[in-house]
């Protein structure tokens, strides 16, 4: 329709894809660091690979003011009501990313001390296997995580 | 290296505690000398003032059921001692029962087999005598027995929050030993 002055000035979409879009580029990440994949957490997050240039990465300290919740690292049995209360104390919506294999599965810990992967009482929307994983893994999965959220429902009211 | 100039410790500590000494049982080059429970800490005290050892290096439990070749109460804490001094390095063992493990707690000696003393009871449950705060060290409180000791079992979790979609380790060993009794016998 070449005569509709409308289509030239106005752009249509959906709520839900205004949202998703606005929210993926703007993830606040509380890093829930325990084990040695913190150390590869911290070079991903750092100047070298930067995945704040994404709109992924920016680390909040406290769990009120973030949406994505990083476990890295082997979560004990000790701890675990711990990681539980920090996610209870996040704000909807978030989501929960899995680093590395001890988050994962508990990785080869099999035994009286570590919770066999998170997944035991948390619900984790992104696994990134390794031990430790690559920062190539953790973009990857933070890339998905993003077209995740860029498709997901989001509910308003 | 360990310079070999002074007699060995065996005869020092048998000439003066007598049988206090059990045994000496020999790894890896260096000796180890199995002591009465009872008279560790006279030993300990001897060692420490007159003989100059004053590092407590390590102190750390051990389970020695099943283990081959062993006879007579399983359960073990090994010390590790060192002299700034003269350099020597002394290595002492206790066997303790399973049920009733008790010796005397070194704190008064060292200060940092406080922490030690403490591990060691969290994971083999070592009843330290003379301990003033003999509490779980890295386990949580609620834990019930001791994980290390080799009768616990070892797939064996206590969770403190519900777990869900957790494996039950347990009921997949008993189905696998179920289903070859060739490996029901081995650990």
């Amino acid at each position: 329709m070449a005569g509709d002055p409308l289509q030239e000035v106005v752009l249509t979409t959906k709520l839900d894809k205004v949202l998703g879009w606005a929210r993926k580029y703007s993830l606040f990440q509380y890093p829930f660091v325990t084990a040695c994949c913190g150390m590869e957490f911290m070079s991903t997050s750092a100047s070298h690979y930067d995945t704040d240039r994404f709109g992924a990465a920016f680390p909040r300290f406290s769990p009120r003011q973030a949406d994505l919740l990083m476990v890295v690292g082997t979560i004990t049995h000790k701890q675990a009501p711990v990681l539980k209360r920090v996610y209870d104390q996040m704000c909807e919506p978030k989501w929960v990313v899995a680093f590395g294999v001890c988050a994962t599965s508990g990785g080869f810990y099999q035994n009286y001390g570590s919770v066999p992967g998170i997944d035991c009482f948390l619900p984790v929307d992104m696994y990134i296997p390794g031990c430790p994983p690559r920062p190539e893994t953790v973009i990857d999965a933070l890339l998905k995580l993003q077209e995740r959220i860029q498709n997901q429902r989001h509910a308003v009211l | 290296m360990q310079p070999n100039s002074s007699p060995p410790l065996h005869d020092e500590l048998t000439a003066r505690f007598g049988d206090a000494v059990l045994a000496a049982e020999s790894l890896g080059g260096r000796e180890a000398l199995v002591l009465r429970p009872s008279a560790l800490l006279e030993a300990v005290r001897h060692l420490r003032g007159a003989l100059g050892f004053d590092v407590l290096i390590d102190l750390c439990g051990a389970d020695y059921s099943g283990y081959p070749g062993h006879q007579g109460d399983p359960l073990c804490v090994s010390y590790q001692l060192f002299s700034t001094a003269t350099r020597r390095r002394a290595w002492l063992k206790v066997y303790l029962p399973l049920e009733g493990a008790r010796v005397d707690s070194l704190c008064g000696e060292y200060g940092c087999a406080n922490w030690y003393e403490r591990e060691t009871f969290d994971m083999y449950g070592v009843d330290f005598a003379g301990h003033p705060n003999l509490k779980r060290l890295l386990l949580y409180e609620e834990f019930k027995g001791h994980p290390l000791r080799k009768d616990y079992p070892i797939q064996k979790m206590q969770p403190l929050i519900p777990m869900r979609n957790a494996v039950d380790y347990e009921a997949v060993a008993r189905a696998r030993r179920s289903q070859s009794p060739d490996e029901a016998g081995g650990r």
